[in-house]
């Protein structure tokens, strides 16, 4: 047999099977023959010390225990054979069922009555307390049920609950399909690994199509041996619940109300998980437009700012040049480098974005050295900020990292752009790259006035920029968020510390893990130079 | 002395604009090609000293104009190509393009790749009993032989192959993969690794600082390049 279910939910269907199931006539008449037997047994040992009226009241022991324990059928058939037994053994003359005196046979009618209001009563009772047990059991975990689609954020978790229950529920099989297009395809089953066939798929679409449910063919006959109910929502059927052929049959009324509760439950759990679908992508729509206004703004500023500048150069060199003098006219023309440059930084950094913008990358195919690689990038770097201090440190002993070295000279340069850019003009900036554990770690610092504890944690989101002060540099609110992307990308993270020292200066962090398999070089010819 | 020709091939007015002045200035006879087909043709009528090719013009792939004038010429090429097409750049320097300039470019930075292609042998072929030096290092290819300060220095047979390759070129880059097809031969092509180690172990035994290199230049996702003689 298989198990279904090994949860907290099974101590309650643990509770509601310590009663057996009613009997069926057959087993109920051969408990009932068991018990008599044995009540005859006792009376007869008994008979010593009790009159032989004393020995109906072990008979009426019996019959309870008979009714209790296997119900009705049981408690009324243990009634009639006790009457009988008690006749034949107990009543003179003995072992017939003839009864001399009269006044006997009253006793023995009297008894027989009892007998069997006894049987019968304690047999509903036992009944009704199994039932009462049953559904405070269905109830429970139909609540569990609640809570867990409450708690379920989308539709396919809500279609896994709803399989998981009703497996639980008919201790068989379930199977949720979905309507998609024409065609119905399943999306959760529980167990895992069951199969539908033909006639079973068209009493799914004929539940799906009536919006009734659909029962299985008595064993033996064509057709399908699912069971399938429609699952609703928003008043039209999206879908079909299959249930497998039950191993232990025990539907009951209380079953089919739980499953209806059930699949009212799922109803509403599916509706409540589409709206926050839709209103999800209400928000992300919004999200997309500001984000669209703001590139708009920027491209705008930082499109304009060096244009206007180059614009403004070029034609006064053309117009006016003859009267400028000869150190006027170098300043105008490296004007005009040096605003190309920022333009040039700043569409790269919005390709970049454009590349990175979907999702993150995975770019770790290639081997890395870190530090081969921040040398050009701190020169480049170097050279676009002759006025900034750029201290460089970088041990040898940096190991191989997997990643991009192209991107990854796009953060080395974006971090001590930024912090050009933020901190003052001829500041000193301090680039370390090191290992530490299984990390490396790039760390850009600067002695800027640092960024305060409500920004800190904006500064990696696109399109923020700090708060820009007169005459500071601006940037294009992309540049972090790119290093973000790109050590994400590399399987790493990024981090902003400050202030740093004394309520000043800004640190940006990259880590980058080492790969716990170093990089083969599988090389005789250096295995050799190193056992020389 | 001749004048060297040089072939632009590029789609822009703009860039032609600028190119063929200042080429001019530099002492270089310039034509100039707008489409592949002008270019072939320019190439064939004009046999040019050099070539400075844009990989996207509007008629043609600019690989597929490096493989046919590879067919029957060495003729050093500079490929222009923008900064985000990396993939592209390596392929053409596979094909046998000589260096590559990243577009936009400063006229200082093409011109002195174009010096340092003009200048190497184009044949490439009679290098193998020639002596190289860089800055303070010596070394002799036929002897098997590099000093430093007129110091020996122990390489280990695949250093010694590796730096006499890319020695060979000087100012010129090397892809990953023409370096580790040379060395490692064609199954090891993909294995950039051993490049980050070897380059690694010549560094320390050949630069002044080998964290902040000056004989071996890392060029970033493409490959490797030896400071050209000065």
């Amino acid at each position: 047999m298989r198990t279904y279910r090994t949860d907290a939910r099974k101590s309650q269907s643990e509770v509601w099977q310590k009663l057996p199931d009613p009997l069926k006539l057959p087993s109920a008449v051969a408990a009932s023959f068991a018990l008599t037997a044995v009540a005859t047994l006792c009376g007869m040992v008994m008979l010593r010390w009790l009159p032989a009226a004393g020995v109906s009241l072990i008979y009426l022991l019996a019959i309870v225990l008979g009714a209790v324990g296997f119900g009705v059928a049981a408690g009324v058939a243990s009634a009639v054979l006790s009457f009988l037994a008690y006749n034949f053994f107990f009543i003179t003359p003995t072992y017939t069922f003839t009864i001399s005196d009269p006044r006997e046979l009253f006793a023995l009618f009297v008894f027989f009555g009892v007998a069997v209001m006894t049987g019968s009563l304690a047999g509903r009772l036992r009944e009704a307390a199994g039932r009462a047990q049953s559904r405070a059991a269905s109830l429970q975990s139909l609540n569990a049920f609640a809570a867990e689609l409450s708690r379920a954020s989308t539709e396919q978790s809500v279609m896994n609950a709803l399989a998981a229950q009703a497996s639980e529920l008919r201790a068989s099989g379930a199977i949720v399909l979905m309507q998609a297009g024409e065609e119905l395809t399943p999306v959760a089953e529980f167990p895992a690994g069951q199969i539908l066939e033909t006639p079973d798929w068209q009493a799914a679409k004929r539940c799906l199509r009536h919006a009734q449910p659909a029962y299985p063919s008595a064993p033996g006959w064509p057709g399908s041996r699912y069971e399938f109910h429609p699952i609703e929502a928003a008043k039209t059927v999206i879908g079909v619940l299959a249930l497998a052929p039950a191993e232990i049959t025990r539907r009951s009324r209380e079953d089919d109300s739980a499953l209806h509760t059930m699949l009212q439950h799922t109803a509403i759990a599916i509706e409540r998980t589409r709206l926050e679908t839709e209103s999800m992508a209400a928000r992300s729509e919004a999200e997309r437009e500001r984000l669209r206004s703001a590139l708009l703004s920027s491209l705008s500023h930082d499109l304009k700012t060096p244009l206007a500048s180059i614009l403004g150069s070029v034609t006064a060199l053309r117009e006016v040049g003859i009267d400028l003098s000869e150190h006027t006219r170098a300043d105008l023309l490296l004007a005009i480098e040096e605003e190309t440059t920022r333009l040039t930084q700043f569409v790269t950094n919005l390709l970049d974005m454009t590349r990175l913008e979907t999702e993150v990358p995975d770019l770790r195919r290639d081997w890395l050295d870190a530090g081969d690689a921040i040398h050009g990038s701190v020169g480049r770097a170097r050279r676009l900020y002759p006025h900034a201090n750029i201290d460089l440190e970088c041990g040898l002993q940096v190991p191989l990292v997997r990643g991009d070295a192209v991107l990854f000279d796009h953060v080395v340069f974006n971090l001590i752009d930024n912090a050009v850019k933020f901190s003052h003009p001829d500041g000193r900036l301090h680039v370390s790259l090191k290992r530490d554990g299984a990390w490396i770690i790039l760390k850009v610092t600067d002695d800027g006035p640092g960024i305060s504890a409500g920004e800190l944690q904006h500064v990696f989101d696109k399109f923020y920029r700090g708060g820009s002060r007169d005459g500071c540099l601006q940037g294009t609110g992309l540049g972090l968020t790119i290093c973000k992307r790109i050590a994400e990308g590399m399987g790493g993270r990024v981090e902003a510390q400050s202030p740093i020292a004394r309520g000043r200066g800004t640190a940006m962090i990259v880590r980058l893990p080492i790969p716990e398999q170093e990089p083969v070089v599988s090389d005789p010819s250096a295995a050799v130079a190193l056992a020389q | 002395m001749k004048q060297v020709r040089i072939l632009v091939v590029d789609d822009e007015p703009q860039i032609q604009r600028f190119l063929r002045p200042s080429l001019t200035a530099s002492g270089y006879d310039v034509i100039s090609a707008a489409t592949g087909a002008d270019a072939l043709r320019a190439f064939a009528a004009h046999p040019p000293g050099g070539v400075i090719l844009d990989l996207g013009l509007p008629d043609a792939d600019g690989k597929d104009l490096i493989r046919a004038m590879r067919k029957s010429s060495r003729v050093p090429i500079i490929v222009l190509s923008a900064r985000d097409r990396e993939a592209d750049k390596i392929d053409a320097l596979d094909l046998g393009a000589d260096d590559y300039v990243n577009k936009p470019f400063s006229i200082g930075e093409l011109l002195a790749r174009l010096r340092s292609v003009l200048r190497r042998p184009v044949s490439g072929l009679d290098e193998e009993a020639s002596v190289y030096g860089i800055g303070d290092v010596v070394i002799d290819a036929g002897q098997h032989r590099v000093t430093r300060l007129g110091k020996d220095i122990r390489l280990t047979p695949k250093e010694f192959e590796l730096l006499a390759l890319m020695v060979r070129y000087p100012g010129r880059v090397l892809t990953h993969r023409h370096l580790l097809t040379e060395v490692w031969g064609p199954a090891n092509s993909a294995d950039t690794q051993y490049l980050r180690v070897f380059i690694g172990q010549i560094r320390q035994k050949l630069e002044d600082d080998p964290a902040d290199p000056k004989l071996i230049l890392t060029e970033p996702g493409v490959g490797y390049r030896v400071a050209a003689r000065d």
